[in-house]
């Protein structure tokens, strides 16, 4: 009988052959429990029960001070014939499709900016006004905005008056409330998606950009073929929660235009709180709001998919 | 590789009691070895020493303290008075009150979270509710009637001194739903600096809509604008009640904001901005602190702005009558305390709301509050402000209640939905309203 390599003499012993104590599980045991019950409870109480409850209103008439009373699908056929509903749904993806590229795209910027050679003193006062704007609550930002963009005595409209431009009616105008508000999202958290950005480039190693270097590559062909893909995790990351984000804006909306004029500004999270909590149609409400469950669903479904052939995790 | 749960930590690893100096420097635990088991029993031991504290704290105290919970809305100053107030209360009645003061961006929108609050089963006692919400706080069932209460008492005095049009804003279908606390009506104020500089002559008290636009476009020009325009719907009524019109019917059943005289009242509004370019863009654009700054020349207001301009001392302002159409009519509102259907300290709600409305109580308000106190005749300290309180008092004459139907939320959203497009001229008056007035029909 030969004597046991090296490799077999570390194997711990099987799982089976340990003496089990008095209490103890056979699968996880108690402390697992604890250890995952306060989440699990946070998770039902607060998302999977109104979850629920909300599928199961939107198939209801619930208009809060009577029970609710179970009207099929009548409220998603209402949806369909809504055309509120379409024009928030619009305004929605128009406010994705303009605030999360610009505000990736921007941070991606001077998350490579910071990240050049500068004494470390100048790096944290620029990262630290990039960042300032996140944590300034927003009303205190969008009253501050609303200056900025009045028609007729604002200080952008000053500005392009001397050159000749204006003056451009920024909230008020169906064409620039949501560019507006573009502005001001991408000004508020620009800063957060540049530091995440920045944490990721300071994991890249220096070494490829040398033997890059040597090999004669372009600063360009460094920021395609080694940032990029070395940065790839981070910028989806910040993709799927800018997204998210933005297919439920609805605070910058409210205290910039309150989604005027018209409807020219109205997300369909805004819609959906105004037709619960002002028109106390809970039952629509809630009809609504699985429709954009679905949609955010779907939308981040596709953003995982497309990540594959982009996503680099080596 | 070690099971995770076979894992020793570093001090079991240890004899008892005898810990590495690297340990110490760590800051790693010195003492007894932690095992899972006396985490568990030290967990347990917690929650249940939480739970028995709540519950001795619950059982322990002697009788329990009643307290009383107010829905209110106002200004910081305000605020301030009725804590000084609710203080007094307190000590009085062994009571501890609980003045929630909500912010309102609009009446409809202060309604409905008064109404979600009571649907959740949180009802407050005491409500300071608007003309605004009124009727529609009656059609959601949140309002009980005073009637019983007023007969007897120093309320059913102080009732009998209030306007009578004040009292009967409040007075639904023959019983009376709130204690008049406050009130407004607008009237055009004018800086007299500003009209002294131009070398403009203030308005007759009987101008009308064409007076007005030809002394605005007067004072336009060189940073300054003849007119801020305030925006919102209780400060767009004086336009169309000078015109005749009124946003609902009569008995208060139906919308009317696509009534021919609303129609012309809001397209002159429309032109003051678009065409005449004698008003700002309204709908960003703080009025008041730019008429006292004296880039405006003109303001329509109640008394909301007054206590701030006496603050900035700004005293060269006058109020003057509405430019008319056909009259000049202008809008009332105001607000009152009523009585939570769903309080279950209804007594002593009412004893809050004698003395809410105590005449100390009236003063004390009269030098910082947003609206005009509900008797005559209380001084509120600056001349300008005085003489400006006086002049919204006479206006009760020729005012109409603002437009408060039970649908006042649907009709509030959906005007000021379409406003703000219609005065930029990006809708026709008459297509705008018309659109507006469907929204609110079909929600109905």
């Amino acid at each position: 009988m030969s004597a046991p390599n090296s490799t077999q003499a570390i194997r711990p012993a099987p799982l089976k052959d340990l003496p089990r104590r008095r209490g103890q599980r056979k699968n996880g045991g108690w402390a697992a429990v604890l250890f995952v019950a306060p989440a699990t409870c946070g998770f039902v109480l607060f998302i999977l029960v109104p979850l629920l409850l909300t599928v199961y209103y939107s198939v209801t008439n619930f208009g809060l001070f009577s029970p609710p009373t179970v009207v099929g699908g009548e409220n998603y056929e209402r949806m369909l014939s809504d055309p509120r509903l379409w024009r928030v749904y619009l305004n929605t993806a128009l406010f994705s499709v303009l605030a999360v590229p610009l505000n990736v795209g921007l941070a991606l910027l001077i998350a490579v900016g910071l990240n050049r050679a500068m004494s470390a003193r100048l790096r944290a006062l620029l990262r630290s006004a990039y960042f300032f704007p996140s944590l300034v609550g927003l009303i205190f930002v969008a009253i501050v905005w609303q200056v900025f963009f009045q028609t007729d005595n604002g200080i952008f409209n000053y500005y392009l008056g001397q050159l000749g431009i204006g003056p451009v009616p920024w909230l008020s105008s169906e064409l620039w409330a949501i560019p507006s508000i573009v502005i001001l999202d991408v000004w508020k958290n620009v800063g957060l998606a540049a530091l995440i950005l920045l944490a990721g480039l300071q994991g890249i190693p220096t070494v490829y950009y040398e033997a890059s270097e040597l090999d004669g590559a372009s600063a360009w062909q460094r920021f395609r073929s080694i940032t990029v893909p070395l940065l790839s995790p981070q910028i989806f990351f910040v993709l799927t929660l800018y997204l998210i984000g933005a297919l439920k804006v609805f605070d910058s909306i409210v205290v910039l235009t309150n989604g005027g004029p018209g409807d020219a500004s109205r997300s369909v999270v805004m819609y959906i709180y105004e037709q619960a909590f002002q028109s106390l149609d809970f039952g629509y409400a809630s009809a609504v709001s699985v429709s954009l469950l679905l949609v955010i669903g779907v939308v981040t479904l596709l953003q995982f998919r497309a990540s594959r052939r982009w996503v680099n995790y080596e | 590789m070690l099971s995770p749960r076979r894992r020793p930590s570093a001090l079991a690893a240890q004899p008892s009691g005898r810990v590495r100096m690297s340990q110490l420097a760590s800051g790693a635990h010195v003492g007894p070895p932690i095992t899972r088991r006396r985490l568990l029993r030290a967990g347990a031991a917690g929650v249940l020493g939480t739970a028995a504290s709540v519950l001795l704290g619950s059982c322990a105290g002697g009788p329990e303290q009643q307290e009383l919970t107010v829905y209110n809305w106002g200004s910081a100053a305000e605020a301030a008075v009725y804590d000084a107030v609710f203080a007094e209360f307190e000590r009085e009645r062994s009571v501890q009150v609980s003045d929630n003061v909500v912010p309102v961006t609009y009446w409809g929108d202060f309604v409905s979270k008064l109404a979600t609050q009571i649907a959740a089963g949180i009802s407050p006692d005491l409500l300071n509710m608007s003309m605004e919400g009124t009727r529609r706080s009656l059609d959601l069932g949140l309002l009980t009637p005073l009637d019983d209460l007023v007969t007897t008492g120093p309320l059913a005095n102080r009732l009998a001194a209030m306007p009578k049009p004040l009292v009967d804003a409040f007075t639904i279908d023959g019983r009376l739903y709130e204690i008049p606390n406050g009130w407004q009506t607008m009237a055009m104020y004018c800086n007299t600096a500003l009209f002294e500089r131009r070398g403009v002559p203030l308005p007759d008290p009987g101008w009308t809509w064409d007076d007005f636009l030809d002394i605005a476009q007067e004072l336009t020009g060189d940073g300054v604008m003849g007119f801020g325009l305030p925006w919102g719907f209780f400060q767009l009524h004086p336009w169309w009640l000078s015109n005749g019109g009124y946003p609902v019917s009569e008995d208060r059943s139906q919308p009317t904001l696509d009534d021919d005289r609303v129609i012309e009242a809001v397209g002159f509004v429309r032109d003051l901005v678009h065409r005449h370019r004698v008003a700002p863009d309204p709908t960003s654009v703080d009025v008041y602190n730019q008429f006292a700054t004296g880039r405006f020349g003109m303001v329509g207001a109640g008394r909301w702005p007054l206590a701030g301009w006496s603050e900035q001392g700004f005293t060269q302002y006058v109020a003057l009558p509405w430019p008319k159409r056909t009259s000049h009519t202008t809008v009332v509102g105001g607000a009152g305390w009523a009585l939570a259907t769903a309080s279950e300290r209804r007594d002593t709600a009412w004893a809050a709301v004698e003395a809410l409305t105590a005449r100390s109580t009236g003063e004390a308000l009269a030098a910082v509050s947003q609206q005009l106190p509900v008797n005559a005749g209380i001084a509120a300290g600056d001349p300008a402000v005085e003489a400006a309180t006086a002049f919204l008092f006479s206006q009760l004459e020729d005012a109409r209640a603002v437009a408060a139907p039970p649908f006042y939320d649907a009709l509030e959203a959906a005007a000021m939905r379409r406003l703000p497009q219609i005065v930029n001229g990006q809708v026709e008056p008459a297509a705008g309203l018309r659109q507006a007035n469907d929204e609110v029909v079909t929600v109905l």
